[in-house]
């Protein structure tokens, strides 16, 4: 019974990983990012894209993806994510991306705004916005 | 500092405000509501100690404990606000109320200025700042980003001078997944002596963070300027010079995370200080025990006793020696400070529980050694003692 729960938990994961896309609106002048652009701007360690301008990294709240893409692209759990942003966001050094309530409100705010970046499942990606990174 | 502070914010309120008004009607791209970042952070901590004894707090102020008793007063609670007043332009503030000495509740404000992104990386801030030297001085108030129970810094932090007024350039540097952070300072510090001895002129800082996979490194320079004065207010220096540099590190090595650190101050007239710090912590999924020893040494000369006869400067005719003391007991001047040092040594074990995405728990016992040889008045007792700490602390 263990050995079922653990195979359907990872089948999840997996399936999670492997439907996870980095999308941006579709007018944006990006056109495709590596992982270390993808960790750098969400990790907010730059704030701008390779071109040179500038990066608005966006998600959703308590979304079940947002665990398995902070771990995919740091390495940090959720706790370690949060004692990352903690010493960042209390010395005024950066702050984690906007939060969203409802999938609505980020698609909406993404199609409306050709630097704001985030991620979400490909089933949810709209005509109005384009992939820019998979997760291998 | 509060009185300062309110005036600071006063300023800052009216400031944000034209701003807001010249700036919102350009500023089309978000509602006011997803402009405005707030967060808090709050610690709730129980101390026993088993002697009269004064400990390193998390405000700027020493905590005193009595002998076998338990006191919360090293709790405090903070709060940030950040208004993204344009894409480019920012206003934040942050504050924290706390007990002081008295177990009376005091606020302060530790954090306000403006805050402009240049693009590239580059973002220049204009306001009251925290003195960034080691990196636990600008987050001591914030438990939580820390593995400990208290910070390891003394409460006069960057040789007394724990903030400033003035500027700062921020430059980040991203190479594939290594990156080097560059803090420029400059302005006016704040020094805990302000209203009395030490009348602070201006300060430069520099802080390099570099970031690895698995390490951060982080060097600080600082030089300040000040103004010494006696107790009867004559100027014994009116342009004293005060240098100190900082080097910390964070190593994780599979589950181990070893963190070691080093400061040192360099000053005309007033205190030299030294502190060195080395930690280790296992991580085992939401728990973390760790081990930790720390040495502090803060150096005093008698500046307050005129030059004894016959003193040699070094630019004069040779002296005679100068003669001997009296026999006897040497004069009853405890209430002077000597030549000499004030020292704290101090052994932990303890461990850190991460409860939840924000919040934990710390258990720490801590034997402290304290030797006195220059006869500091601390405020606080300055005895040798064991503490037991547990905490709550978190941040949203």
């Amino acid at each position: 019974m263990k050995a079922c729960f653990l195979i359907i938990s990872l089948l999840i994961t997996m399936l999670s990983h492997s439907q996870m896309v980095v999308v941006m609106a579709k007018d944006s002048k990006i056109e495709n990012l590596d992982n270390q652009h993808v960790a750098n701007i969400f990790l907010t360690r730059t704030n701008r894209f390779p071109n040179g301008s500038k990066a608005i990294p966006i998600e959703l709240k308590n979304s079940e993806i947002r665990a398995i893409f902070y771990e995919e692209i740091s390495g940090k759990n959720p706790t370690q994510l949060m004692a990352y942003w903690t010493t960042l966001i209390f010395s005024g050094k950066g702050k984690p991306p906007k939060g969203y309530n409802n999938v609505g409100a980020l698609i909406t705010r993404l199609e409306n705004n050709p630097g704001c970046i985030s991620y979400m499942s490909q089933a949810q990606v709209t005509d109005e916005l384009k992939v820019v990174y998979r997760f291998p | 500092m509060p009185i300062r502070g309110v005036a600071l914010v006063k300023r800052l309120l009216i400031s944000t405000l034209l701003a807001l008004g010249c700036l919102i009607q350009s500023s089309t791209a978000e509602p006011w509501q997803e402009r405005l970042h707030s967060h808090a952070f709050y610690t709730l901590d129980f101390t026993y100690s088993d002697t009269d004894l004064g400990l390193v707090s998390n405000a700027l102020e020493s905590r005193s404990y009595e002998e076998d008793s338990g006191a919360l007063n090293n709790s405090l609670i903070g709060g940030q606000l950040e208004f993204q007043l344009s894409d480019n332009l920012s206003s934040f503030l942050q504050g924290k109320a706390f007990f002081d000495r008295d177990d009376d509740t005091k606020t302060t404000l530790d954090w306000a200025y403006f805050s402009y992104d240049f693009g590239d990386d580059i973002t220049i801030r204009g306001g009251q700042f925290l003195v960034p030297l080691l990196q636990g001085t600008e987050l001591r108030s914030i438990s939580y980003s820390r593995l400990w129970a208290r910070p390891l810094i003394p409460v006069d932090g960057a040789n007394g001078f724990h903030e400033h007024t003035g500027l700062e350039v921020l430059k980040h540097i991203q190479q594939g997944f290594n990156s080097w952070h560059i803090q420029l300072s400059t302005g006016k510090p704040a020094h805990k002596e302000e209203d009395g001895e030490i009348d602070s002129r201006n300060m430069q800082l520099m802080a390099v963070r570099y970031q690895a996979d698995n390490f951060w490194l982080r060097a600080a320079l600082l030089h300040g300027e000040f103004t010494v004065r006696d107790g009867d207010d004559e100027v014994l220096d009116d342009s004293a010079d005060v240098f100190m540099n900082a080097l910390e590190s964070e190593f994780t090595l599979g589950s181990y995370v070893l963190n070691l650190g080093y400061a040192s101050s360099d000053s005309d007239i007033t205190v030299n200080g030294s502190i060195y710090y080395a930690s280790l912590g296992l991580q085992m999924g939401h728990i973390t025990p760790f081990i930790y020893g720390s040495t502090s040494r803060e150096h005093y000369d008698n500046y307050n006793e005129p030059p004894p006869p016959g003193f040699d400067d070094g630019n004069g005719p040779e002296l005679p020696d100068p003669a001997p003391p009296p026999p006897g007991p040497p004069p009853d001047d405890d209430d002077r400070i000597r030549d000499g040092n004030y020292d704290v040594n101090s052994v932990a074990i303890g461990v850190r529980w991460h409860a939840g995405e924000g919040y934990g728990f710390k258990v720490q016992l801590e034997n402290i050694e304290q030797k006195n040889s220059a006869g500091v008045d601390t405020d606080d007792p300055t005895n040798d003692g064991n503490t037991l700490t547990i905490l709550f602390e978190g941040v949203f």
